[in-house]
């Protein structure tokens, strides 16, 4: 045989690249991302797109309806409300919302719960012990619940129904990043960190943190769609943005009242959050599947 | 440290860069401990090549580990003491320990395939240990690391350095660890098991390496096996540890050739020859290993009434 150990690399799996493949190859992983990129150009670009303004007002013009309707006004694809704005208008400016939220919203319960995570799986011991009490005492409140109670509290607002789904959602990651940080910790090459002469923190950030990314990004992208939902379910309420700016749980709030006239007043909006939280999860389990065993071989 | 010191047999002929002195270490448990190192002491001198050999469960894992010091947290050090270069290492604070590691300490580990981090690519991986101990700056670093992979034999060097290590074979990630372990040069290395997760042909290539690299930096090894074989080739002096006492130790051709343990004769009779290929090999007979460990629970009872036998 020949020498083995100087094969060139080349003609070994070039594995991370195929990663990229695999991902591409999932078929959840494309069509997920690509509704999420459909909504997210339309939220990045609302100003351009969005025919009217989404508050403006024309009391002549009240429950037109959409396209698909013989009476159908020309201008206005999917109809007005009963207030005669225009209902695509307000879903693309809604989804600004709902995206902006999402990203936020995740981001933060994802900073919160990663961090705290890492050290509770790292450190373990007592810090791990306290971390975990915290986690468990604080699932076992009813998540709607605490949101309602934590953004009656903070008031209303866009910030409010972002840090509620923080504050909540943490412990997602938190018990996740957790359990693999302890996995990690076991591997050889944390050993081997030591022996060079690695610090604590230093192998925790730079050596076991990379190693954990991969599960950051599922995490993250199924934390936006449970994101998605609440800021809908607090708009709803009526405890997120005042309800003449055009969120999705406003819309949907509003379309109740004329739901026998107006069906599509309250069907288009659910429609969008079903389409964009299902996009998320389809895009997380698709990533799941597509980075684990790149990662764990 | 250079490998002029040593000389033809191997025996110190300065002051030994590592010295376990009566080291004694347990495993604590929750109602008592389990004894794991009963009374070990070796010395290695700048430049040796010092094998430890014993089977699964002597102990001489947790020896390199100790001197690593990254033995489990569970496990105490009851008596004894480890000096390194002339100052007791077993109670080292933190950032001291840090600051012997690379320069001081260095390691081969055991499974290649797990050693490295699966997140970056060789070169960075390389260059951070070169960066931390001797402050090299990035392109210097970037430098260096080329040369170390040539230095370990690596064909493509360039290429090596901007790979990931799932991207190479068992050999090859070797090769890579034995180049972070040596660039720091530093002056003791611990060679845990290196070739024992390859497969042959690699093993091979893998020990002419570890001794190319040892003679040309100068370093120390300690190079803990199982395989009296590999110490044969590679090794100045041996320890054979059982249950967690030194048996025998010695250079090692007296070693091989004219063993005084009974256990040592019999890890020798199941030992493959290649000038005796006729000879049958012998298992280690269970009557020694019970007697064996007899000896290491009447020592416990009763420590310092056995003499265990340095050589």
């Amino acid at each position: 045989m020949a020498d083995a150990a100087a094969l060139p690399g080349g003609l070994l799996p070039r594995a991370r690249e195929s990663a990229v493949r695999r991902m591409l190859a999932n078929r959840r992983v494309v069509l997920g991302g690509a509704v999420l990129l459909f909504f997210a150009l339309a939220a990045v670009f609302a100003p351009l797109i969005a025919p009217h303004d989404p508050v403006e007002q024309d009391l002549l013009l009240q429950y037109a309806p959409p396209f698909w309707s013989d009476k159908a006004e020309p201008g206005y694809l999917f109809g007005t409300d009963n207030l005669g704005r225009d209902i695509l208008s307000r879903l693309i400016y809604g989804a600004q919302i709902a995206l902006f939220v999402a990203v936020t919203a995740a981001a933060a319960a994802g900073l919160l719960g990663t961090v705290l995570g890492l050290l509770a799986g790292y450190l373990g011991g007592w810090v791990d012990a306290v971390i975990s009490r915290l986690v468990e005492i604080w699932m076992a409140f009813p998540a709607v619940l605490l949101s309602i109670v934590l953004v009656a509290v903070m008031g209303t607002g866009l910030h409010s129904v972002i840090i509620a789904i923080a504050v909540i959602d943490w412990t997602r990651f938190c018990r996740v990043v957790r359990a693999e940080t302890m996995a990690q910790k076991q591997q050889d090459y944390v050993a081997s960190a030591v022996t060079v002469g690695l610090g604590r923190m230093g192998i925790l950030w730079r050596e076991i943190l990379p190693n954990v990314l991969p599960l950051l990004l599922v995490l993250f992208t199924l934390e936006m769609g449970i994101a998605v939902i609440v800021e809908a379910i607090l708009s709803y309420v009526n405890l997120s943005l005042a309800s003449d700016f055009p969120t999705w749980g406003t819309m949907i709030a509003d379309g109740r009242k004329y739901v026998n006239q107006a069906p599509w007043l309250m069907i288009l909006p659910i429609v969008c959050v079903i389409a964009l939280v299902l996009a998320l999860n389809a895009l997380g389990d698709g990533l799941k599947d597509a980075l684990d065993p790149v990662m764990r071989k | 440290m250079s490998g002029a010191q040593i000389t033809s047999a191997g025996m110190p002929s300065n002051g030994p860069i590592l010295s376990v002195r009566n080291l004694h270490l347990a495993i604590a448990g929750r109602h008592r401990d389990t004894p794991i190192l009963r009374d070990v002491s070796l010395d290695i001198v700048p430049g040796e090549v010092h094998g430890l050999v014993g089977e699964s469960g002597a102990g001489k894992t947790m020896i390199g580990k100790v001197i690593l010091g990254i033995q489990p947290s569970r496990a105490r050090i009851t008596g004894g003491s480890v000096r390194f270069d002339g100052r007791d290492i077993t109670h080292l604070p933190e950032r001291e320990r840090r600051s012997l590691m690379g320069r001081g300490l260095g390691l081969i580990p055991q499974d290649p395939m797990t050693s490295l981090n699966p997140a970056y690519r060789i070169g960075g991986q390389i260059a951070d240990v070169l960066r931390l101990h001797l402050g090299m700056d990035r392109a210097a670093a970037r430098a260096r690391a080329l040369e170390l992979l040539d230095d370990v034999h690596i064909r493509e060097p360039a290429r090596v350095l901007r790979q990931y290590p799932h991207e190479l074979s068992g050999g090859m990630r070797q090769r890579v660890l034995i180049a972070i372990a040596f660039a720091c040069r530093p002056k003791l290395i611990v060679a845990d098991e290196p070739t024992t997760a390859l497969d042959v042909t690699v093993q091979r290539q893998v020990l002419a390496l570890i001794k190319e690299m040892q003679a040309q930096e100068g370093a120390s090894i300690l190079f803990v096996t199982h395989d009296l074989g590999v110490v044969a080739k590679i090794c100045d002096r041996v320890t054979v540890l059982h249950g967690g006492r030194v048996l025998e130790a010695g250079d090692t051709r007296r070693i091989v050739e004219a063993p005084q343990h009974d256990y040592t004769k019999a890890l020798m009779a199941a030992t493959p020859r290649h000038d005796r290929p006729g000879d049958l090999l012998q298992p280690v007979p269970e009557a020694l290993t019970a007697r064996l460990n007899a000896e290491a629970l009447a020592y416990d009872a009763a420590p310092g009434a056995m003499g265990a036998g340095h050589g």
